[in-house]
Parts: C-alpha cells; structure tokens; sequence
C-alpha cells in the first residue's frame, strides 16, 4: 500500500461546487447545511482512503464521488436513528405533559386533525402527490421523483386536490372554517 | 380552502409528526431507491406517501435528494475524466443490467435485492472475552467491503475497509448493545449496502 496523495485540485474543485449546489438545492426545503457539511468532510475522508488504492486522484471519476456521498449520507442517517432508538429506549413511559390549550388552539388543532385524516383518506396513486404538493414541492420536482411526465403529474394532482377539498367539504370544512 | 391555507395546515401535520416511533418509517436503503427511482412503481408510492407525512423521513429524504440534484454537470467530465463518456456508457449498460437483474428477483414486498450484502455474524448474545468476527456474504464485483461498528448512543467503534468477508476484531468490547453494517464497493462504482444487525455484549 502506497502513502495515499492529496486531493487533486480538480477533485477540490468539484467537490466545492458541489457542496455549494447541493446547499442551494437543499435550502429550498429547508434542510440544514449542518447535516451537508457533515457528509462532505465524510466524503473527504472516504475519497482520501480511496486514494490509499489509487496510483492519480484524477482517476475518481464524478460517479463515484455521489455513490461516495449517498454511502456517507446513508451512514449519518443510521447512525442518527440509531441514537434516537436508544434515546427513546431510555424513556421507556414518558410522561406525557398536557397544557391547557386555549379555544383557538383548540379548534385550530381539529382542522388539523381533519385535514390530516381527509389526506390519510386520499385515492393512494394522488395522495403521495398531493402530499409532495402540500409540502411545498413545484410539479416539476414531483415529476423529477416519481419519472413521471408533467400532464401525468398535473393530472393526478388537480384530481386529487379536487378529490381533497370534496372530502372536506364533507367534513363541514369550508373556506370559512380557516377564517383568521 | 386555498392551497396557501391547506399547506400552511399541512406543515403543522408534518410537524405533529416530529416524535414518533420509527419502526414503521422506511429504511435508509428505501430512500435510496426512492430518490434514484428504482424499484416497482407502486413501492415507491407507498414509500413516498409515508415520507411526506413524517418529518424526520422527509428531513433524510431531502439529504439524499438533494445530493442527487447537486451533482455539478458541465464541467466534471473534462475536470475528472477525460474517458469520462466511455466509462458513463459503461456504467450505464451494467447498471441497467444490475437492475433489470434485480427487479427480476423482487416481488412487491421485497425491495432489497439479490446484490446487497447479508451478514452473517455476529448476532444475538456475544462473551465478553471471545473475539469478535464479522463474516458476511460476498458480493460479486465488489472490491472492497467497508464494515462499520457502531454503539448503542450511535457512537462509531469500527469503520474500515477490506477486500475480505470476514474481518477479525480483537479489542474487547464493553457490555451492551452494538450496531453493525457492511457496505459493499463495485468495479462500476456503485456501491449495495447490508441492513443494519443488532448484536448484544453480555456481562459475565
């Protein structure tokens, strides 16, 4: 095993420009660059130990640095489950601390419920769209993540935000319960 | 009700949703093939239909997808490769080989496939004084297996590599719960991972 060089300048570049799209595109949803950094300093260390097999940095080819990244992610996200896990396991009957809610907070609390089970009762080929809708994301980007087409996608989800607000209605939920 | 409303009720669901049990929440591995789109159509809606109710799903949704999006296009080929086309191409006929492979062998309930790495031990109650020997299945085209140990707080014992199936670890380990995986590296530079195993160190 030879000593593993140094990072190229090329492989440095990419990964800056990388962590600064991926920065950009995460912020949209709200995610914190905190977790970002953590799995790039991974991927650092991963691609350096890589090295340790490779005679130029050069030839890490782009595909490899993601599965690096998505391995390094993947790894973050067990070893933080696995925590939480054991948090939860510590406080086996937590006591549950209730505090008087006001009226507002009240009513405000069942729409929310009602909201909830109205999507939890969703055709299932719409409602993970709708969710993904709900939940802030642009068509474009459902379409990204389920390869569908645009009109498929606009399609199921103009059917199931109608299909929604039946259910609502039916509920007794009308523009006028969310009056603030 | 206008979609303004109905999202701003939905982000209080999504936050309701924040501390929960996860047993039920999708794995890592689902994720994956949730943001990479593998796997049959109807898994993967049913997969998305629970990650975009659950906070924390979401939250580790949008990591994974997010380092998708990100990957810089334009330059990297010339910067990283200059047969970078060839081997994308490739890559491109094996991956797609690899997976028609793998959607042949899962049925709608099964979404790892015949590529991850199974472990074989340890599991279950391990001595104190014996040694510990991590064995698992190989993998066909990997070249480096990464194995990763880590407590019970989350807090990492092992993490390195080896071309092997098996590794040998001598240093004692303290009574209590510990947490293993093996990730597999491929010659086309994909990678398949194992589930997680749970092992306990008993006391004497």
């Amino acid at each position: 095993m030879h000593a593993a060089p140094d990072l190229s300048p090329a492989i440095q570049q990419y990964l800056l420009r990388y962590n600064n799209l991926v920065r950009q595109t995460a912020a949209r949803h709200g995610l914190s660059d905190d977790d970002i950094d953590e799995v790039f300093q991974d991927v650092r260390i991963r691609l350096w130990r890589a090295l340790q097999r490779r005679e130029k940095s050069d030839e890490i080819p782009a595909s490899y640095i993601y599965r690096t990244a998505v391995s390094a992610a993947l790894d973050l996200i067990r070893r933080r489950r696995a925590r939480r896990e054991q948090r939860l396991e510590a406080v086996p009957n937590r006591e549950v601390v209730t505090e008087p809610r006001s009226e507002r907070s009240l009513v405000s609390s069942e729409l929310v419920d009602q909201v909830a089970a109205a999507v939890a009762a969703l055709t299932p080929s719409r409602r993970p769209v709708v969710r993904m809708h709900l939940a802030g994301y642009h068509r474009d980007e459902i379409a990204a993540s389920l390869g569908w087409t645009e009109a498929k996608t606009r399609n199921l989800l103009y059917r199931g935000l109608e299909e929604l607000r039946t259910r609502l209605t039916e509920r007794g939920i009308g523009p006028l319960e969310v009056a603030r | 009700m206008n979609d303004a409303e109905l999202r701003e009720l939905y982000a209080q669901i999504l936050a309701r949703s924040g501390d929960v049990d996860r047993e039920d929440c999708v794995t890592p591995e689902q994720l994956e093939d949730l943001v990479e789109r593998r796997g049959p159509e109807t898994a993967r809606l049913e997969q998305l239909d629970h990650v975009m109710s659950c906070a924390a799903c979401r939250e580790e949704f949008e990591l994974l997808r997010a380092l998708a999006q990100g990957q810089p296009q334009g330059k990297r080929r010339g910067n990283l490769r200059p047969l970078a086309v060839a081997a994308a191409l490739a890559m491109l006929v094996s991956a797609t080989a690899i997976w028609q492979l793998r959607d042949a062998w899962q049925s709608p309930d099964v979404t790892r496939g015949p590529q991850d790495v199974l472990l074989v031990a340890p599991a279950g109650q391990q001595q104190p004084d014996q040694p510990l020997r991590f064995v698992w299945r190989p993998v066909e085209g990997a070249w480096e297996y990464q194995v990763v140990l880590t407590g019970s707080q989350g807090a990492v014992v092992l993490d390195t590599a080896t071309p092997d199936t098996a590794l040998a670890f001598a240093t004692p380990l303290e009574p209590g719960v510990y947490i293993w995986w093996v990730r597999a590296r491929l010659d086309d530079g994909s990678e398949r991972s194992s589930p997680t195993q749970t092992f306990t160190i008993t006391d004497r």
